[in-house]
């Protein structure tokens, strides 16, 4: 939070842009991407950009830089103006300028974002710091060794340690605006918080300005003194955090809040997904652009394009009827409840003592280098019951699903199924494990093939199994690469309930899915294994997914077990320490 | 670092050896019979026999290899047939001119390539570019070398066709003329010599500037839309600091390796311009072998640019780890 | 509680959809290169003179009798570049062909089974594309003799693990995709995985790097023709015929220029066809 201004006189905002378009092209195709943005940033302020892909909100951090890339040909129009200076319409030289020294940005992938052959030190003199000044940038980030750091290449680094070596390349050169770009999507929980928390502090040390471009409504109301919501390149929704986020004012953002789930949502019920499919086509000429999607639509709003507008103290809204959203929450409370589950006391997955370590076995010239993953792993999952397998990056997590999936050996250790029959997997990238090349209605059918069952009932099962799954029998007949994401994963959970399997294995299902889509994948592995009585085994690190789907929660610590126990219990009194720093690593809502 | 390179070295002694081994195999199987050959087709029968036990080929297969590989590790490469000769100083006679030639073609070769890369990415809207280089790397090296001894040199007389000087006679004491001049204090010797270097340098060239002007074209492409890209630029350093350090160190790697290449590949090129722009060199001294059957030579010959190829080989990995550290660690 | 999505009609996929990526340039190489097949095979057929045998005046430039002149015997230039075309063009053809099944066999094999017999493999592959290839293979013609198919079989020892090793890194590629793992999970074994999953994503590099070769092969026989490596004379092959004509090309320059073109022509067709293979299955 920024501290109050000494001066009565309001300061000039550092960041001012006014009627920004920006048109991209991609194969000679152009479309509009920023559509008329009008937005202030002050002196110092944070301010979180929300949206989901395809929003625009990239493209403004991108734009503030100038560097959008010259082969999209970009036509921009507008005003931004930095520190005084305009950057639409500036010169190569001055763009270059400003971004030495006054706007910077963290990127969101760490993985790419140095120069591989360049040393760590190297990349930040030159930035124009000296030696000295390398090795104090890189201890105020947190990072232990920094001499040895200095002289290391990227590769050595992890993703964490890469992101704060980006965050002090950006933040020695004292810039007015720093943009950050998802800077934590791509790391783990504990260190997002870290991340976000070291943000905050130098931010707030060199008043600079941040714009945080996010998807995650949480992460925003931990660091964010605003929020601006986009939606389709237009600005939906402008205003104070915590007032934001209590009590939306346009359709867009009430979905997104009543789509995201958190620690505190309830387990009785589905998620409501307001609006995630289109309810009707895109009308013709001017108007609002969710219309398309937007649950309070009325006539008006296929004719004219709301204008933003103050609503009450600092809240600006581009709806002609969001007085109406309010009514719109209040059917969150109404989401339809789970089915019945069904369970019974046989073990659909019995794992005992289960080890695994990776890593060059001995040769001739040396001894084994062996990394130990997993560390004699016991567990059982009841038929009928779901068990969320919860970690960090390498906890192991992964590893153990693929071992129970029969598709790894455990180096010791036993994995027995009920019936002996190998379980079912979804994994996490819908779209790379469907075969590009075969339409999905015979993958399905795939694996009906060993019930010898004539062509006409395996179309029947195949249709029935996308009809389970909420996807258009007709779509059988469709390569992978003619759907969506969403219906992707759809399609390859009906592969797997097709024939209608014991244990069902999730590898991170949603971890790389929009809110919204997320939301709905829950609910559909939800409802199905209640309805089918499958076990199921959840891979995530996201424990508020886990809380939702399963009836018990385990919690994986670089391959050991260290606890286990109803989501609830081991949410609200975790008992070991590696439990504890994850449930409080969550960014919460409330703040 | 210096255990890869070590590691590195050994195999290529492997492929050395099995290249000689290939040799001698090849020597094994020919039809015609060297003693016969050496000795003349009107010689009396006994002294051919003399010949064949002389060079040892009554004895057992393996034996002969071993003779060979004695031999070989000598400095010995037999015997030209042609020439009476041994190969070895027939090798040093003719090698520097054809090293000069090989030197000369990567040099123009890369520097070409560089110019075709920077146009294809500056005109990269027009498919010109690509044309170019398409039916460029489509024509047969002898037509290249005909069309320009045609033009540059019968019809505007701007370089000499043949040979390497215009003196006759003239003996350098390295044999590379453009340094022999410099060293005896005759830079006109050198000015001449580079000269006659011109066209046949250049016919060389174009195959190699074709294909490491694509790879550096597609490597830099690729290297350009990397992440690291992006954050350069926006600490906001200029161009040519970013397209040196940033994107040409990092797209270094795979042009090499083809330049590397091209140079095994060169050998039957070599052959033709030497034989079309008579350069004496070992390219001409192996075509006239061929042409008199002198197997000997085409084999020892072989050795030796086979031995030079992968020392080049091992000259572009050291090359490749200089501009990629994170090889070789 | 099925979401049921607004029932979608089914895109159109057009069939010819992979003629629209290909440019007009490429369709010109993939007709050009259907074109000199037909020339390789019907041609000498119906040849306008005998190849062999003197028809008229040695030394004859380009006219309308002989339309490209006649060489230093006297025989019809026009005649012998035809069958020339085809001494090139089929075996050419074959080369790859035949390079293609055994390095595609011993890849994909290689790929599939793993273990030891893949390292070997490597190191073979390793071995041979580490040795100067046409250095080799013109010491192999040497030694065999020059001749048709001694030619043919030199270069083809050295060509085949080119495709092996591109095999064996496709089918080890999309072995570890998660489709084929899942397609694994979901029961498909054996030879339905192979076939269905596996290969048909393999199909198309090995398919461009064969059809982008044929260029490259042409260029290598040409060379070692040229050479005096090939047929011996009094066979039309074009790069020999360019070969001994080269002294006269100030005087009679067609003789060694209109052979060496036709190479040319053969090899910019082949490497737009080939470009043209590699847009049209850029989808695929």
């Amino acid at each position: 939070m920024t501290l109050p201004p000494t001066s009565t006189e309001p300061e000039a905002p550092v960041l001012s842009i006014r009627g920004l378009h920006v048109r991209l092209s991609r194969d000679g195709d152009a479309s509009t991407v920023l559509d008329g943005i009008d937005f202030d940033l002050a002196r110092g302020e944070v301010v979180a950009l929300v949206g989901e892909s395809g929003s625009g909100k990239s493209t403004i951090g991108l734009t503030l830089q100038g560097l959008l890339p010259a082969e999209a040909q970009p036509e921009i129009s507008g005003s931004v103006r930095l520190a005084g200076r305009e950057i639409v319409g500036a010169k190569p030289h001055a763009l270059r300028e400003i971004r030495r020294s006054l706007v910077r940005a963290v990127p969101q992938d760490p993985m790419g974002a140095l120069n591989p052959t360049m040393s760590i030190g190297a990349q930040l003199r030159e930035s124009g710091l000296s030696a000295d000044e390398v090795l104090d940038w890189l201890t105020r980030t947190g990072l232990p060794d920094p001499r040895r750091i200095a002289s290391d290449l990227p590769h050595r680094l992890s993703g964490g340690q890469r992101q704060r070596v980006l965050i002090a390349m950006s933040m020695a050169a004292r810039p007015r605006v720093l943009i950050a770009d998802e800077p934590t999507t791509a790391l783990d929980v504990t260190v997002q918080a870290q991340i976000l928390t070291l943000l905050k502090d130098l931010a707030r040390e060199h008043n600079t300005a941040i714009l945080f471009i996010t998807h995650d409504l949480a992460v925003a109301a931990e660091l964010a003194d605003r929020v601006m919501v986009l939606y389709g390149g237009r600005v939906a929704e402008v205003g104070d955090t915590r007032a934001l986020i209590t009590a939306p004012a346009h359709p867009y953002s009430a979905g997104l809040l009543s789509a995201r789930f958190d620690l505190d949502s309830s387990r009785d019920r589905q998620l409501v997904t307001l609006s995630a499919e289109h309810l009707r086509d895109r009308p013709v000429g001017a108007h609002c652009n969710y219309v398309t999607r937007c649950p309070l639509a009325e006539a008006d709003c296929s004719e004219r394009r709301p204008d933003l507008v103050r609503v009450h103290h600092g809240r600006q809204v581009a709806c002609f009827h969001a007085d109406r959203v309010p009514g719109l929450l209040a059917r969150v409370r109404e989401a339809p409840g789970w089915p019945a589950p069904v369970s019974s006391d046989a073990n659909a997955l019995e794992l005992y003592r289960i080890t695994k370590s990776f890593g060059p076995g001995r040769t001739l010239l040396r001894p084994a280098r062996q990394t130990q993953v997993l560390a004699g792993i016991d567990l059982r999952i009841r038929q009928g019951e779901c068990v969320a397998l919860v970690g960090e990056s390498g906890s192991g997590k992964s590893t153990l699903l693929r071992i129970a999936a029969g598709l790894l050996d455990p180096d010791h250790g036993d994995v027995s199924w009920l019936g002996g029959v190998p379980p079912q997997v979804v994994f996490q990238d819908a779209v790379a494990s469907l075969t590009p090349w075969l339409t999905v209605g015979e993958q399905i059918r795939d694996r009906l093939r060993p019930l010898g069952l004539s062509r006409r009932e395996q179309d029947f099962r195949v249709a029935g199994a996308l009809k389970l799954v909420g996807v258009d029998p007709a779509l059988a007949g469709a390569l992978p690469s003619e759907l969506s994401g969403g219906q992707c994963q759809r399609v390859t959970v009906a592969r797997a309930v097709v024939v209608p399997p014991k244990l069902l294995l999730c590898d991170e299902p949603i971890s790389a899915m929009d809110v919204s889509l997320a939301a709905q994948t829950l609910n559909l592995l939800g409802g199905l294994r209640r309805s089918m009585g499958m076990a199921m085994l959840f891979v995530t690190h996201d424990l508020a997914a886990a809380r939702l789907i399963a009836d018990r929660i385990a919690v994986l610590e670089k391959g050991h077990l260290v606890e286990i126990g109803e989501p609830d219990q081991v949410i609200s009194a975790p008992q070991a320490p590696y439990t504890k720093k994850l449930v409080g690593a969550v960014p919460r809502l409330a703040g | 670092m210096l255990t890869y390179l070590l590691k590195r070295l050994g195999g290529l002694v492997v492929v050395l050896l099995v290249m000689s081994f290939i040799v001698f195999c090849l020597q094994a199987i020919i039809p015609a019979d060297p003693a016969r050959a050496l000795a003349g087709p009107s010689a009396p029968i006994e002294t051919v026999e003399r010949l064949r036990t002389e060079l040892g080929l009554d004895q057992p297969i393996l034996v002969q290899y071993g003779q060979f590989m004695s031999r070989l590790l000598r400095g010995d490469l037999g015997t030209s047939i042609r020439t009476r000769q041994p190969i070895a100083a027939d090798v040093l006679r003719f090698g520097p001119a054809s090293l000069e030639l090989i030197i000369a073609a990567m040099l123009i070769g890369t520097a070409l390539a560089f110019v075709l890369a920077f146009a294809q990415a500056t005109m990269r809207r027009t498919g010109a570019i690509r044309l170019g280089m398409l039916a460029a790397g489509s024509v047969p090296i002898f037509l290249t070398a005909i069309l320009l001894a045609y033009f540059l040199w019968f019809q505007l007389d701007l370089f000499p066709g043949s040979g390497r000087l215009d003196i006759r006679r003239f003996t350098g004491p390295t044999g590379f003329f453009v340094l022999d001049g410099l060293l005896l204090g005759k830079p006109e010797i050198s000015l001449n010599a580079l000269w006659h270097l011109a066209l046949p340098a250049l016919t060389l060239s174009v195959p190699i500037a074709i294909s490491v002007g694509r790879s550096l074209s597609s490597a830099l492409v690729d290297v350009m839309r990397q992440p690291y890209i992006r954050t350069a630029r926006g600490k906001g350093l200029g161009g040519g600091r970013i397209f040196f350090r940033h994107g040409l160190r990092n797209a270094a790697s795979a042009p090499l390796a083809m330049l590397g290449l091209q140079v095994g590949l060169m050998f039957g090129n070599l052959l033709i311009v030497e034989r079309i722009f008579a350069w004496p060199g070992l390219g001409l001294y192996a075509v006239q072998s061929f042409a008199s059957s002198d197997l000997p030579v085409v084999l020892g010959v072989a050795m030796v640019f086979g031995a030079f190829y992968i020392l080049i080989t091992m000259l572009v990995e050291i090359l490749q780890s200089v501009a990629d550290p994170r090889i070789g660690l | 509680m099925a979401l049921a999505s607004k029932p979608a009609t089914l895109p159109r996929t057009s069939n010819f959809g992979w003629l629209r990526r290909v440019a007009w340039l490429e369709r010109i190489g993939l007709l050009g290169v259907l074109l000199i097949t037909l020339i390789a095979v019907f041609g000498p057929l119906a040849l306008p003179f005998d190849p062999m045998l003197r028809v008229a005046e040695a030394y004859q430039p380009p006219g309308i009798a002989h339309w490209f002149g006649t060489d230093e015997i006297g025989r019809d230039l026009f005649s012998r570049v035809v069958l020339g075309v085809r001494y090139t063009w089929l075996p050419g053809l074959a080369i790859i062909a035949i390079a293609l099944v055994i390095g595609t066999t011993v890849g994909v094999f290689a790929g599939m089974v793993g273990g030891w017999v893949d390292a070997l493999l490597q190191r073979v592959v390793e071995l041979f594309l580490v040795l100067p290839s046409t250095l080799i293979a013109l010491a192999v013609v040497a030694a065999l003799g020059p001749g048709l198919l001694n030619t043919m079989i030199a270069i083809t020892i050295f060509w085949w693990p080119w495709y092996a090793r591109m095999a064996r890194d496709e089918v080890r590629r999309i072995r570890s995709r998660p489709h084929v793992e899942a397609a694994r999970i979901a029961g498909v074994k054996g030879p339905r995985l192979m076939f269905r999953y596996l290969l048909p994503g393999a199909v198309p590099a090995l398919l461009v790097a064969a059809t982008l070769d044929v260029a490259n092969i042409i260029l290598t026989l040409s060379v070692i023709s040229f050479l005096g490596l090939g047929l011996p004379a009094p066979a039309p092959e074009l790069g020999a015929m360019t070969s001994r004509s080269v002294d006269s090309l100030t005087a009679y320059w067609w003789l060694p220029i209109i052979p060496a073109l036709m190479i040319f022509a053969m090899s910019v067709l082949a490497n737009l066809a080939g470009d043209g293979i590699r847009s049209a299955l850029r989808g695929a």
